[in-house]
């Protein structure tokens, strides 16, 4: 199980990332499929569900913003409120 | 760490255009970008996600090194005339939807590249005027004060140089900001020649909406690059197209940079911008400065035995870069310059694509030679330099003010 955090855009997403792996998180960037990202093509931060909480956190202390999250279960996506 | 033109024999002093001698890192990276990227984000394999790497790993470097607290407002753009023209527009469409309730004088330095004047006067029809503001080179507060007085009159934004690309004059843009901030005047700061050299604290400013700046001169990296950063909100996209994200939407996604990089980015131009950031970021804006204000005065020195050439300084060089005007006084500067380059001497002559600045200064007419030395030009260039102008100066003398035969313009 792993958790999906939908990001605006790329760069988003990367600097995301970035400051996870400064945390010692780690997340990599994936293409969400397109009946999660709203928009049509997106990007989000793939984090491990042990690390997920800690993970928002760090999100929210850096003011960086996102989308939606979506808890990954094998093939199946459901939305969670955070 | 770097290439040098100490084995073609070529003084290259034309670095305010572009540099051409670059660190070594910079071509290493455009080569590897080349073997190795791929289109930045838009597919989900090695290739695409090493250039996605790339990418914001420069936009990340360029934050740093401006001070910028989000690598989200760095802005690749294909050169500086990109950046000022969304720069620009942006700054535009905020004094047109503002129903008369803003100025539509636009103010802006004597010392503006018509990268800034062309895209101005071309929404003259829209009711937009542009407000050159005249002062001396080398003479800060003259312009300080007469931009204040224009202020005065009403003006719906500010755009100003750094550093003038004819005469290297630094112009107090801190104490422009200042002013713009106090009266709530919209500032757009353009930094293509002190990007690399000066230092730049986005941070500090208040009024500044957007600093643009070319990637190919003093931040080192390859033709194609140039950078804008957005510290303001107001955006208007520039040009419209794929983003890689949000691609059901019909509009530019409402968020940065996607919202203003529509297309394939340069990514192997930024790869090498990168490594050229990197470059100035090691040695220092400081001592790149101070490197190219030596360069200078050692021309200055040894010209003062030319009397026939008038050289465009000031006194204790606190507000020049290391960029270096000259008129002459007999002959036309463009003749010298080709007799120059025959010698292995490159410079740039004419007007440099800033009447304003030739305006301000009284060069209107006659252009002026400019010298721009690098971090990576020796004093043995300027002495050169200086040699070969006072041979081309008294052959010149002798012949009457006819054209040298041997090097003629043919040649080049």
């Amino acid at each position: 199980m792993a958790y999906l955090i939908l990001c605006s855009g790329l760069t988003s997403a990367q600097h995301i990332k970035k400051v996870l792996a400064r945390s010692c998180i780690g997340g990599y960037i994936v293409r969400p499929p397109q009946e999660i990202a709203a928009e049509g093509c997106g990007y989000a931060v793939e984090v491990k569900e042990s690390q997920f909480e800690s993970a928002v956190r760090i999100i929210r202390d850096c003011r960086l913003t996102f989308r939606k999250v979506f808890r990954k279960d094998g093939t199946m996506y459901t939305e969670v409120s955070v | 760490m770097m290439c040098t033109d100490s084995r073609s024999g070529l003084i290259y002093l034309d670095n305010a255009a572009t540099t051409l001698v670059k660190p070594r890192g910079v071509r290493k990276a455009v080569d590897e970008a080349i073997r190795r990227c791929g289109s930045a984000g838009r597919s989900g394999h090695w290739a695409s996600d090493r250039a996605a790497e790339v990418v914001f790993g420069c936009r990340a470097l360029a934050a740093e090194l401006f001070h910028v607290g989000s690598p989200e407002r760095i802005v690749f753009t294909f050169n500086a005339t990109h950046a000022l023209n969304i720069a620009i527009n942006s700054v535009i469409n905020g004094i047109l939807t503002a129903n008369g309730s803003r100025s539509k004088r636009v103010l802006i330095s004597g010392y503006e590249h018509n990268s800034v004047l062309r895209p101005l006067f071309a929404r003259k029809d829209e009711g937009i005027e542009t407000v050159p503001v005249f002062s001396p080179p080398f003479e800060p507060e003259v312009f300080l004060h007469k931009l204040e007085n224009e202020m005065e009159r009403g003006a719906g934004a500010v755009v100003c140089t750094h550093v003038s690309n004819v005469f290297g004059y630094i112009i107090p843009i801190e104490r422009v900001d200042e002013m713009c901030a106090r009266r709530g005047i919209p500032l757009v700061v353009d930094a293509s020649q002190s990007a690399g050299c000066i230092g730049i604290d986005s941070g500090s400013f208040r009024a500044a909406k957007f600093i643009c700046m070319s990637g190919h001169k003093g931040l080192m990296g390859p033709q194609g690059t140039g950078i804008l950063i957005c510290l303001g909100d107001e955006v208007l996209p520039f040009m419209f197209g794929g983003t890689g994200s949000d691609s059901r939407k019909p509009l530019m996604p409402d968020y940065l940079p996607e919202r203003l990089e529509a297309g394939t980015l340069n990514v192997h131009g930024i790869a090498g911008l990168a490594e050229g950031i990197r470059f100035v970021m090691k040695l220092g804006e400081e001592r790149i400065l101070e490197h190219e204000r030596a360069f200078i005065r050692r021309v200055i020195r040894g010209l003062e035995i030319l009397p026939k050439v008038r050289v465009f300084q000031c006194e204790r060089l606190f507000c020049q870069t290391g960029v270096l005007s000259l008129s002459l006084r007999e002959g036309s500067c463009e003749e010298t310059a080709a007799e120059l380059a025959a010698r292995g001497i490159c410079v740039r002559v004419g007007l440099h694509c800033s009447p304003l600045a030739h305006k301000s200064a009284g060069t209107l007419n006659t252009g002026t030679l400019r010298i721009s030395p690098s971090v990576f030009s020796r004093f043995r260039h300027a002495d050169r330099f200086v040699d070969e102008l006072g041979r081309i100066l008294r052959e010149k003398a002798e012949t009457g003010g006819q054209r040298s035969k041997k090097y003629s313009c043919r040649q080049i």
